[in-house]
């Protein structure tokens, strides 16, 4: 069945009321939007795998004056009561840098959280689809917050594991509540799992030294003492490097900084790595601790009882990250098909293993990006957690 | 046992504002220079606060006119139009006014507030129903009160809501759409166009209140349906003389047959004394003026456009307005006075508009112009606006770097509003309202919450420590300084949150 009859037969099939015993309202206090971002901590209450953001980095997040997103975007946020108690909270987001991008009319909905029933579920995705509506979006697509260059989308295999850094979690009920909602998949993303022990094949690793003297690849680490120099070469290729792919949208120049700033605190220059040829960047790739050891740790504050112990026991657990994520790897367009991906996993590999860190993951691939896919595949990556992208119509 | 005047004694707020030297109604003014500049309690002022548009108030052609009506007619008329009230003058005005306004005839009445209580009083039968923007001035609400009609009030400038009611009104009973012109708070107008669409597919009449847009907006002056070209899709157009006509009264103009009913039947026309000689000798003087030059609508225009964008440009909201009404949002009401009170004693009249005229929380200083105002007033206004707004911190130390131009209602150009920005939309929700404790939440807080709101507290300075950037750093060293330098302001500020926690605890509880 192709997608548009899977689309129309999903559209055909009754949808569960929204529970008329709830009221889904946007938020417009600050006691809301408090609310908002405590709502988080009741849904995931005993779930040992998920890892608590920081309560006011989410704060700052939803900030229009912390949050350079909000330069060109705007957000409306609902809560979703019942009897007076938060059961749901959603985000309907308008991204028109994305909609210019690509040439659509496309909203987006994000920070999506429930309780197990499709009633207040339902409620929640027809008041994000209603502000959807409203602006001229002819339909909806998410989780995003607010763009896929930040979290995004939903886990729907391989619940087993945290999360690693700056990578979505959510409740193993989600993908089903979607779906019971008449939302459709609209993309997978993919994670992989790679240990640092198993050395890569040797093939792998004959070709990739053959094509770096071949090419005249140069592969160096960046220089933090010209952080501001290495993080403009890195915006050219990374803006250059995505730019076709599916749901990519340019960061705007804020953007970046804020993101390189927030970066800066937890990065490990040995594993960030540029490379040149003859002088010239064209590929980079990021890989950073696994902060979220560090953010389970604290708790989701920073002080407890006006004290700072959520500081210090993240201080303590920062110290003891053996994980490692690949965040990105980009090549300008030009440079791809010369095995300068391979070049790069392996010299992060060998960067990884010297400083001791045990493995961790690779995230997150396009179902459809065969390119990587395969070549994460070939270095002995193991695909291990899907994530989905819903969309609807409004 | 309760007295009537038990709720006199017990409203403060009037105390209030006297106690902290924050009143700023019922103002005397000892003198007048041109009507530009006034004198009040000795100190010389621009006035940017009167509703003289076009600058006709100080005319010597109008004031010679009205000088003249008095010598021939005496100093009032002594009763109703009916009877004795009815001097050649007013026949004549009518009829020129019926004339310049397209009509089939034309009814003046002794006030403008008069004249929308007569029309809705009069028409508005016992099975009719009224359809209403909520922000209608004062005048058309009360009309409504007054006549036997049912009243369904639409969201403001909202469409969709205004059709649903129609829709769902009975399709056998009368009905009319009565909305202002120019909404005279916020100065956007109503959406005509639209209304005229619904009021055709729903078999209703449509009245117009041009009070504000009478001899500002339209080619010639006509008003709201002018400018819009919809003067025969509008049945009844209503205008005040106190504005742009240099004098006191109002006009309600349409089919000869619905004004002839108001003229005998409103009671506001019937048992009211009529307009005085000299009100109808200036009013048609200003008809004359304002028919041969057109000019004066184009510098209004002009001078509405630039206070605009430069009020934008440092940083104030102007919020919708795209007409010479200029409102600039303060949001808070004690801060709004103190606002007033400070571009007072700078030299600068304008009027604070505070809840119920607008929404709590969306108190503004609503400044509109003359086209007699000159440049070098107009810059002696946006001067002490950016000082004391700056001090105020009403807007930043230093000017925005973007922000959106003004749509200006010019002839052709069929605009209706300016966008809202996000504060001026939340403002006029009246969602901006409820910030800051009152002494009874305060009162009513456990020990647990307030040890809460501490370690939140907490929370939020370490988090901010944590997170300090070279910026912030430098912001943060030349803080003494600038608290230094608005030193002058810690008073009132004070005086600000003392009144407000004080006021809000003066009221009932909400149920």
């Amino acid at each position: 069945m192709g997608l548009a009859a899977k689309k129309q037969q999903v559209a055909d099939t009754p949808r569960p009321p929204s529970a008329l015993d709830v009221a889904v309202t946007p938020v417009q206090s600050a006691a809301d939007r408090h609310a908002f971002v405590m709502f988080q901590f009741k849904v995931y209450q005993g779930d040992p795998n998920w890892v608590p953001p920081l309560m006011m980095e989410r704060k700052d997040f939803l900030d229009p004056r912390k949050n350079p997103w909000f330069e060109f975007g705007s957000v409306e946020l609902f809560l979703a009561r019942r009897g007076g108690e938060v059961v749901g909270r959603i985000a309907a987001v308008n991204d028109p840098r994305y909609n210019e991008f690509h040439g659509t009319r496309l909203g987006f909905f994000g920070m999506f959280e429930c309780i197990d029933d499709a009633g207040v579920a339902q409620g929640l995705f027809d008041a994000a689809a209603g502000w959807c509506r409203a602006q001229g979006f002819g339909s909806m697509m998410g989780p995003m917050n607010f763009s896929t260059n930040y979290e995004c989308s939903v886990l729907v295999e391989g619940f087993g594991a945290p999360p690693v850094v700056m990578m979505a979690y959510n409740p193993r009920y989600y993908p089903a509540l979607y779906e019971t909602c008449g939302l459709v998949k609209a993309k997978d993303l993919w994670a992989w799992e790679l240990s640092s022990a198993v050395p890569p094949p040797e093939k792998v690793a004959r070709i990739a030294e053959k094509m770096r003297t071949r090419e005249g690849v140069v592969v160096r680490p960046v220089n933090m003492k010209d952080f501001e120099g290495e993080l403009r070469r890195i915006k050219v290729i990374y803006n250059a490097a995505w730019e076709k792919n599916w749901g990519f949208v340019p960061m705007t120049e804020h953007e970046f900084d804020h993101m390189a700033r927030e970066m800066k605190q937890i990065v490990v220059p040995e594993l960030l790595l540029l490379a040149e040829v003859k002088g010239e960047p064209v590929a980079f790739s990021m890989t950073i601790p696994d902060a979220n050891v560090a953010y389970k740790a604290a708790n989701g504050r920073l002080t407890h009882y006006g004290l700072p112990t959520g500081l210090l026991r993240m201080v303590l657990a920062a110290r003891k990250i053996r994980r490692l994520r690949l965040i990105t790897l980009g090549i300008k367009e030009g440079y791809r098909k010369r095995g300068i991906d391979a070049i790069l996993y392996l010299d992060t590999l060998k960067a990884a293993k010297s400083l001791g860190y045990t493995g961790g993951e690779i995230s997150w691939t396009l179902e459809d990006n065969h390119l990587v896919n395969r070549a994460i595949e070939s270095m002995g990556g193991r695909k291990y957690k899907t994530y989905r992208i819903y969309e609807r119509a409004v | 046992m309760s007295d009537v005047f038990d709720k006199c004694s017990a409203w403060k707020d009037y105390r209030i504002a006297k106690a902290t030297g924050l009143y700023p109604y019922f103002r005397p003014i000892e003198a007048s220079h041109a009507s530009t500049e006034v004198e009040i309690e000795g100190r010389r002022v621009v006035m940017v606060g009167s509703n003289n548009y076009l600058g006709l108030a100080g005319d010597p052609r109008v004031k010679e006119a009205a000088i003249a009506a008095i010598k021939r007619f005496g100093t009032t008329c002594s009763g109703s139009r009916l009877l004795n009230g009815t001097l050649a003058m007013h026949d004549e005005l009518e009829a020129k006014l019926a004339k310049f306004l397209n009509r089939e005839a034309a009814l003046v009445v002794s006030t403008g507030f008069q004249t929308n209580t007569a029309t809705l009083s009069a028409i508005l039968g016992r099975h009719d129903i009224v359809f209403s923007d909520r922000q209608n001035h004062a005048s058309l609400v009360d009309g409504v009160r007054l006549s036997f009609g049912e009243e369904k009030r639409y969201r403001h400038q909202d469409m969709e809501h205004l059709e649903k009611l129609l829709a769902a009104a009975d399709p056998d009973a009368g009905k009319i759409i009565v909305t202002d012109g120019v909404f005279s708070m916020e100065g956007d107008l109503c959406n005509l166009p639209k209304i005229v669409e619904l009021a055709q597919k729903y078999k209703a009449r449509v009245m117009t209140d041009d009070a504000h847009s009478m001899g500002v907006l339209g080619a010639h002056g006509r008003g709201t349906a002018e400018y819009f070209g919809l003067e025969a899709q509008t049945d009844l157009a209503m205008g005040t003389f106190s504005k742009s006509f240099a004098s006191l009264g109002g006009v309600i103009a349409g089919p000869f047959e619905a004004v002839n009913f108001i003229k005998h039947r409103a009671r506001s026309v019937v048992f009211s004394a009529s307009m005085t000689p000299a009100a109808v000798a200036s009013v048609l003087k200003s008809l004359e003026i304002i028919e041969s030059e057109p000019q004066r609508r184009a510098r209004l225009l002009d001078i509405a456009e630039k206070m605009h964008n430069a009020f934008r440009a440092m940083g104030f909201d102007t919020g919708v307005s795209v007409t010479p009404v200029v409102p600039v949002l303060v949001g808070d009401q004690v801060k709004c006075f103190r606002f007033w009170k400070a571009l007072f004693e700078s030299g600068i009249y304008t009027n604070p508009v505070i809840p119920p005229a607008v929404e709590p929380g969306h108190a503004l200083l609503r400044t509109s112009y003359q086209a007699t105002h000159t440049d070098d007033q107009l810059d002696r206004v946006l001067d002490a606006f950016e000082k004391i707004g700056r001090k105020m911190s009403i807007i930043p130390d230093t000017r925005p770097t973007t922000w959106e131009r003004v749509k200006i209602a010019r002839p052709g150009t069929y605009v209706i509003s300016n966008t809202a920005s996000r504060r001026w939309a939340a403002a006029s929700a009246g969602l901006l309202a409820d910030r800051g404790f009152s002494l009874e939440q305060i009162s009513k807080l456990t020990p647990k919450d307030v040890a809460a709101k501490l370690f939140d507290a907490v929370e939020t300075v370490t988090w901010r420590a944590a997170n300090l950037q070279p910026d912030d750093l430098k912001r943060l060293s030349s803080a003494p300084m600038r608290l230094w330098d608005k030193r002058s302001e810690i008073p009132g500020l004070i005086l600000e949150k003392g009144a407000n926690l004080f006021m809000k605890n003066g009221k009932a509880p909400e149920a």
